[in-house]
C-alpha cells in the first residue's frame, strides 16, 4: 500500500485516497464542434502506460480534494506531487523530463 | 473400526532440552491419545511417540512422514481443535503443544496410517504436470472435479462460526526488524542503543532462531545463554519493542508491512477467551531489517519421501531443542558441511551414524575430519539413490557419481532416518515481495538479496552469510569470541545423473506438498513450459500452502539442466504474500456478521421496529420493506399498504433520498452540467425531475432538483447514490471547472424525510399547525414552500412516486421522529398507515416511473426512457451531451422503454427475455428484457415494464417473453398504466 503526500494533509496511506484516471486530459468542447473520432478518443483511446503516468488522485477519505501525482506504474514510485490546476512542467521545476 | 496405528516406543532422548519433563500432557492425533511435554511442538512430540506417518500425499496419498521442524513442512500438515475452534492447515512443526489439544491429519481417510484413498498411488499417470490444465480439455472438468476436489481436501473448515475475535492493529515503527535469530538479535541491539523505535518480530514462542538448537560458545556462553543475556538487554531498552508468534507475512508499497500475530493460538480454546485468538497487524516502517534466516534443501533421489526422511538440521533440531529424535540408526546425505553438524550433535546422543553420503570428492573441512575422527564413515563422491520401507524408511541405498555418471552397483544400508542436506536458501521472500531482485550465488549454491528497491536490508543467513562468525562481523558492533572453523564449499547437486534408466524413471519428489516430481519437470520442459512463471502454474511447484519454501530451489536448478540454462538464467517467479498461511478470520477481524457491511438504520427506526416492519437491506440503508399486521402475510400487507395509498393516506420514511445542497453564484450554471435538461430557466420554489449522465451519455442517476433561491439548489438523488453523486460533482468542480463559484454540501444523512402521499395528504398536514397555504392553486404539484410545521421549519416538496397527491417534509433528522408521530397521530381520522419500500416499488410501476438501475443499465440514454426531446433541445453543454449524437445513440431500433400486459394472471419474471419478432420459443434472437414486474392491486391485472427494440411504434403488439417456465405473452403498452393524465397527482 503506496504512502501518498496529499499536497494538503502531507502523508497518508493509499488506502485514504482514490484513484481518478489520466491527468490534464483535455475534454473537447463545443459538442457541436467535436467530431466522432475526438469524442472516442477522448472517451476511450486513454494510453495505458508502463511506466512513468500522469494520474488524477482524491484524498477521498481526508480532504476531499484532487490533486494530480506523476507516478512509475511499475516500480509504483511517485515522482512527484502538484496540485490540480498546475501543469506538470510547473511541477517539476524545469526539470527535464521524468 | 479403529486400527492400530504404529507400535509405541519412546523416542525421549536422555539429554538436556528445552521441554519441561517436569510438565507431562496429553493430546491426541487421529483419535488416538499420546502424552508429550509442556513445550513441545505436535511434532516433536509425534515423534516421541513414534508416530511416523501423519498424513498422506496430496495428489498419489503416498504416506509421508515430519520432514523438518519449522515453517518449510511440507508433510505435517494436520487441522488442530474441534467444532466450532477448528483450524485447518497447520504445521504440526509450528503447533505448540498444550494440554487436550486434539489434532487430526488431512487428506487421509478415515486417518493418516490406513488411509483408504492410498491404492490411488497406482493412479500416477492422470496426475502429470499440466493435470488441471489437461483435464479442462478431456473429458470435462467437471467429469474430474468431484473426485480431485475428494482427494485434495487439506483439511475441513469449521461449519459453525467462529467463537473467537480477532483484531486488527494499526502501527508505526521506525525500524523493523523480521526474524529474532542471531542476525535479528545483534541488529536489534545495535539500533535499539541508537534510541530509534525498533519493532522485533518473531514466529516462533522463543527468540534466537538456530542459536535455540545450535551447539555453539559465543563469548564463552552456551548459546541459549547468550540468547537470553540478548533479550534481557532488549528488555531494558523502552524504545524496543519485541512481538513473539508472529510472522511478518507481506511487505507491500512503501515499507508497508503486515503482521500475522497468534495470541492463543498455543492455549486450550477456553483459556483467556477474552483475547482475541489473532492479531493482523498493518504496519508502515521507516526501515525494514530482513533477518530471516534461511531453509534447507532437501535432496532429489528415488523415492526420497518416505516418513523418517528429513531435513538433516531438523534432526538436531529435534534432538537439542526438543530432546527427541526421530529414530536409532541414521543415515546423512549431503553436498555441504553442515550436515556433519548434525552427525556430530545426534553423535553426541548416542544415535548411531550409520554412515555420511557425500557428493563432493574429497572433502576436508574441520566439521567433516570431526566426523571422521569419531570413526563414523564417510562415503565420499556418493550420493543417496533409493530407499525402501513401505510404512517408513527401512534401508537405503547409495552409489558412487563420478564425472556426472551414477555407478551401476549400488551400497544398502539399513537405518530407520535419512537425513539429507541440499544446502541453504536464504529465506528472501519479504525482499522479493518488497520489489528486490535477486541473483545466484554460486559460492553458496543460492539466491541472494541483489538490489533492493524499498527501504530495507537482509542481513545474515536470509542474505547468504550462513556461518555465525561471519554473520557477527555483519551486523555486530563488536566482534565475539567465536570458532572460526576450515570450511569445506558446498557443491551444486540437483538431481540423479540419469544413465541408469531405473533411476530415471524412478520417483523423485521435488515438491512434497503438491506432489510434482522431477519428471514432471521434465515432462513440462518436453512441453516448452519452460519460462518460470509458466512452469510453476503448469506444474504447481511451489503453488501449495508452503508455497515452496523447501521445492522452488530444487524445481529451478532442475528446470535449468533439462533446458541447458544456468539457474539465473532460468530465474524466480516472484513471491508473493503471505510468507504462510494467514487465517481468514485475522484478515476479516471484526468486519464479520452485522459488522461485514453495516446497515444504516433511519431516524424513526424504533418506530418501525414497533409497528411490524419487515427490514431489508435497500443499498445499505435498513428499511422497512413493508408492515405486517397480524394475520397478514408479505404479499397480503403490501396490497393492504397499496390500496390504503391510493384511497386514503400513507406515510413514509423518505430519510435515504439523497440531498445534496449546491449553492453559490454559479450554482444554476453548474447543475445544468449535470442534468440532460434544463436547471437554468427554472423558477423560485419550482422542481423538476432530472436525468444525470455519465460523459458516456448513459442514465446513472434521476432525481428532483429544486431553486431554493437565485444562488441555491437542492437536488435529491437514489439513496444509494448521493454519495457518489456528490463526490462526482466534487470532481468535476474541481478538476475541469474550477473557476466555478460554488459549494456542494451532501445533506443526506443531516436531513430526514417524510413522504405523505394519498389523497388525504393535504388533509392530514392540515390538522397540524402549520403557516404552508397548501391549497392545490397556491402550491402546485413539483414546486416547494419553506415554513414552519408545528414548530418546526421545515421544507415540503409537493411530489409523488406513487402517482397520487404527495407532500415530502425535509427538516433537520433530529426533529423527524417528533414530526413523524405528530403526523401519525394526526392521520389516524384518515386511515394514515406507514408504507414500505415494496409497495412504493409496485405503485411507482403502476405508474411507470422509473427505477434506476433496474429500468435502466449501463446502455441506457435519455431517449431509451422518453427523455430524448429535451436532452437533445437543450442548448448549453452538459455532461454526456456529445455522446447522445454518436451514431450507437442515434439508431433507430434501441432498446427503450415500454409497459407490457401479460397475457394471464400472473406477473411476468422480472429478468425474462422477449423474443425477436416472429420467433415463438428460445433460443432466439432478442428484442429485449422484462425490468420490473408485480402483480397490481390497483390495476386488477400484473403490470412490467420492459426494454423493447423499438419498443415506441409497436404499441399493442402481442410479444413473446421467455424464462425459466417457458414462454407468456404479453401487450406491448405506454409505460403509465394508472392514471395516465395526471390528475391524481395534480389535484
Ligand atoms: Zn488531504
Amino acid at each position: 500500500m503506496m504512502n501518498i503526500k496529499c499536497p494538503y494533509c502531507g502523508n497518508r496511506s493509499e488506502a485514504e485516497y482514490s484513484f481518478g484516471g489520466p491527468a490534464h486530459l483535455v475534454r473537447p468542447i463545443p459538442a457541436a464542434e467535436v467530431s466522432d473520432e475526438e469524442w472516442v478518443d477522448y472517451l476511450f483511446m486513454l494510453d495505458n502506460v508502463k511506466g512513468v503516468s500522469a494520474e488524477r488522485w482524491c484524498h477521498s477519505h481526508g480532504c476531499g480534494q484532487w490533486f494530480n501525482m506523476l507516478r512509475n506504474t511499475v516500480t509504483h514510485e511517485i515522482l512527484t506531487i502538484y496540485k490540480m490546476g498546475e501543469s506538470l512542467e510547473s511541477a517539476k521545476g524545469g526539470e527535464n523530463g521524468a | 473400526m479403529a486400527r492400530k496405528i504404529e507400535h509405541i516406543y519412546n523416542l525421549r532422548l536422555d539429554v538436556a532440552s528445552q521441554v519441561n519433563l517436569d510438565k507431562p500432557i496429553s493430546f491426541s492425533f487421529d483419535g488416538r491419545v499420546y502424552s508429550g511435554y509442556e513445550g513441545d511442538s505436535l511434532a516433536s512430540a509425534l515423534i516421541a511417540n513414534g508416530v511416523r506417518i501423519v498424513g498422506r500425499s496430496f495428489k498419489y496419498h503416498r504416506p509421508r512422514g515430519i520432514m523438518s521442524a519449522g515453517v518449510e513442512e511440507a508433510n505435517a500438515i494436520v487441522q488442530i481443535g474441534e467444532e466450532p475452534y477448528r483450524q485447518p492447515n497447520m504445521l504440526a512443526t509450528k503447533v505448540e503443544l498444550y494440554d487436550g489439544l486434539v489434532a487430526r491429519s488431512v487428506n487421509a481417510w478415515p486417518n493418516a496410517a490406513f488411509d483408504l484413498f492410498a491404492p490411488l498411488g497406482f493412479a500416477k499417470p492422470f496426475f502429470v504436470a499440466g493435470f488441471y490444465y489437461k483435464v479442462f480439455k478431456w473429458p470435462s472438468w467437471q467429469f474430474w472435479s468431484p473426485m480431485v476436489r475428494r482427494l485434495a481436501g487439506l483439511g475441513t473448515v469449521p461449519k459453525q462460526p467462529d467463537p473467537d475475535d480477532y483484531d486488527y492493529h494499526h502501527a508505526h515503527t521506525e525500524i523493523l526488524i523480521a526474524g529474532a535469530g542471531v542476525a535479528g538479535l545483534l541488529a536489534a541491539l545495535k539500533h535499539g542503543k541508537s534510541g530509534r523505535k525498533v519493532l522485533l518480530v518473531e514466529q516462533d514462542k522463543d527468540l534466537g532462531g538456530a542459536l535455540l538448537f545450535e551447539k555453539c560458545e559465543i563469548d564463552g556462553m552456551s548459546a541459549l545463554d547468550k540468547v537470553a543475556e540478548m533479550e534481557a538487554a532488549l528488555e531494558a531498552m523502552d524504545n524496543v519493542t519485541i512481538v513473539k508468534r508472529a510472522t511478518v507475512t507481506g511487505y507491500y508499497d512503501d515499507n508497508f508491512i503486515t503482521i500475522s500475530e497468534r495470541l492463543r493460538n498455543h492455549l486450550p480454546p477456553h483459556v483467556d477467551a477474552h483475547i482475541p485468538r489473532e492479531r493482523f497487524w498493518h504496519l508502515r516502517a521507516g526501515q525494514v531489517i530482513v533477518a530471516t534466516g534461511a531453509i534447507e534443501r532437501p535432496l532429489v533421489f528415488a523415492n526420497n519421501d518416505r516418513p523418517g526422511i528429513m531435513l538433516a538440521s531438523a534432526l538436531r533440531q529435534y534432538a537439542n531443542r526438543f530432546g527427541v529424535t526421530a529414530g536409532k540408526r541414521i543415515f546423512i546425505a549431503t553436498n555441504n558441511d553442515d550436515a556433519y553438524r548434525t552427525a556430530l550433535d545426534m553423535h553426541a546422543v548416542g544415535a548411531h551414524i550409520v554412515g555420511i553420503a557425500d557428493v563432493r570428492p574429497n572433502p576436508q573441512g574441520d566439521l567433516v575430519n570431526a566426523v571422521r575422527a569419531l570413526g563414523i564413515t564417510v562415503y565420499d563422491g556418493h550420493a543417496v539413490v533409493n530407499t525402501s520401507g513401505a510404512r517408513g524408511l527401512k534401508s537405503i541405498s547409495i552409489s558412487k557419481i563420478e564425472n556426472n555418471v551414477l555407478d551401476e552397483r549400488q551400497r544398502a544400508f539399513n537405518c530407520d532416518v535419512l537425513g539429507t542436506s541440499g544446502g541453504w536458501s536464504p529465506v528472501v521472500h519479504l525482499h522479493s515481495q518488497s520489489g528486490g531482485k535477486l541473483r545466484f550465488n554460486e559460492e553458496v549454491q543460492a539466491f541472494v538479496p541483489r538490489e533492493y528497491v524499498q527501504q530495507n536490508v537482509c542481513i545474515g543467513a536470509a542474505n547468504g552469510v550462513f556461518e555465525l562468525v561471519d554473520i557477527y562481523s555483519e551486523v555486530s558492533e563488536k566482534a565475539a569470541r567465536l570458532q572460526k572453523l576450515k570450511t569445506e564449499p558446498i557443491q551444486a547437486f540437483w538431481d540423479l545423473p540419469k544413465n541408469i534408466k531405473k533411476i530415471k524413471n524412478s520417483k523423485r519428489w521435488v515438491d512434497l506438498l503438491h506432489d510434482v516430481t522431477a519428471s514432471d519437470v521434465a515432462l513440462a520442459a518436453r512441453e516448452n513450459y519452460i519460462s518460470v512463471e509458466h512452469f510453476k502454474r503448469y506444474t504447481t511447484t511451489g503453488m501449495a500452502m508452503d508455497q515452496g519454501k523447501t521445492s522452488n530451489v530444487n524445481a529451478l536448478a532442475i528446470l535449468g539442466q533439462e533446458t541447458d540454462r544456468k539457474i539465473q538464467q532460468v530465474g524466480t517467479t516472484k513471491f508473493r504474500p503471505p510468507y504462510s498461511p494467514v487465517s481468514m478470520g485475522a484478515m476479516a477481524a471484526r468486519s464479520t456478521g452485522a459488522l461485514f457491511s453495516p446497515l444504516r438504520n433511519l431516524p424513526m427506526h424504533v418506530w418501525h421496529v414497533e409497528n411490524g416492519a419487515k427490514f431489508e437491506d435497500y443499498g445499505g440503508w435498513n428499511r422497512p420493506a413493508y408492515y405486517a399486521r397480524s394475520g397478514e402475510n408479505e404479499e397480503q400487507a403490501i396490497e393492504r399498504e397499496i390500496h390504503n395509498v391510493r384511497h386514503h393516506v400513507g406515510i413514509l420514511d423518505y430519510s435515504p433520498l439523497g440531498k445534496v445542497m449546491v449553492q453559490g453564484p454559479d450554482a444554476a450554471a453548474f447543475l445544468d452540467y449535470f442534468y440532460c435538461n434544463n436547471v437554468s430557466n427554472l423558477k423560485l420554489n419550482r422542481a423538476r425531475y432530472g436525468l444525470m449522465l455519465n460523459e458516456d451519455g448513459n442514465v446513472i442517476d434521476d432525481g428532483v432538483f429544486t431553486r431554493l433561491a437565485d444562488d441555491e439548489f437542492m437536488a435529491t438523488t437514489t439513496s444509494g447514490g448521493a454519495a457518489r453523486f456528490a463526490a462526482s460533482m466534487e470532481e468535476w468542480r474541481q478538476c475541469e471547472w474550477p473557476h466555478m463559484d460554488v459549494v456542494i454540501t451532501n445533506i443526506t444523512t443531516g436531513w430526514g424525510c417524510i413522504s405523505l402521499q394519498g389523497p388525504k395528504a393535504r388533509d392530514v398536514l392540515l390538522k397540524l399547525d402549520i403557516d404552508i397555504d397548501l391549497s392545490g392553486e397556491e402550491f402546485s404539484h413539483m414546486s416547494m414552500r419553506s415554513g414552519k410545521l408545528a414548530g418546526v421549519d421545515v421544507k415540503i416538496l409537493r411530489t409523488s412516486f406513487t402517482g397520487e397527491l404527495g407532500f415530502e417534509i425535509y427538516m433537520p433528522r433530529s426533529y423527524a421522529n417528533a414530526m413523524w408521530e405528530l403526523i401519525v397521530n394526526a392521520g389516524q381520522e384518515f386511515k394514515l398507515a406507514p408504507f414500505g419500500l415494496e409497495a412504493l416499488m409496485v405503485m411507482r410501476t403502476e405508474k411507470g416511473f422509473i427505477h434506476i438501475g433496474v429500468d435502466t443499465d449501463s446502455s441506457t440514454i435519455p431517449d431509451d426512457v422518453g427523455f430524448g426531446a429535451p436532452a437533445r433541445k437543450k442548448v448549453v453543454d452538459y455532461i454526456g451531451k456529445r455522446s447522445l449524437f454518436r451514431p450507437a445513440s442515434l439508431r433507430s431500433d434501441r432498446e427503450v422503454l415500454v409497459g407490457l400486459k401479460a397475457v394471464g394472471d400472473a406477473p411476468l419474471r422480472a429478468g425474462s427475455i422477449i423474443l425477436a419478432k416472429g420467433h415463438k420459443k428460445a433460443p432466439a434472437p432478442m428484442d429485449g428484457r422484462v425490468t420490473s414486474s408485480y402483480s397490481s392491486p390497483t390495476m386488477g391485472h400484473p403490470v412490467a415494464l420492459g426494454v423493447l427494440k423499438n419498443g415506441q411504434s409497436r404499441m399493442g403488439e402481442i410479444i413473446k417473453i421467455y424464462d425459466l417456465d417457458g414462454v407468456r405473452e404479453a401487450e406491448v403498452v405506454a409505460p403509465c398504466f394508472y392514471d395516465p393524465e395526471g390528475k391524481r397527482l395534480n389535484g
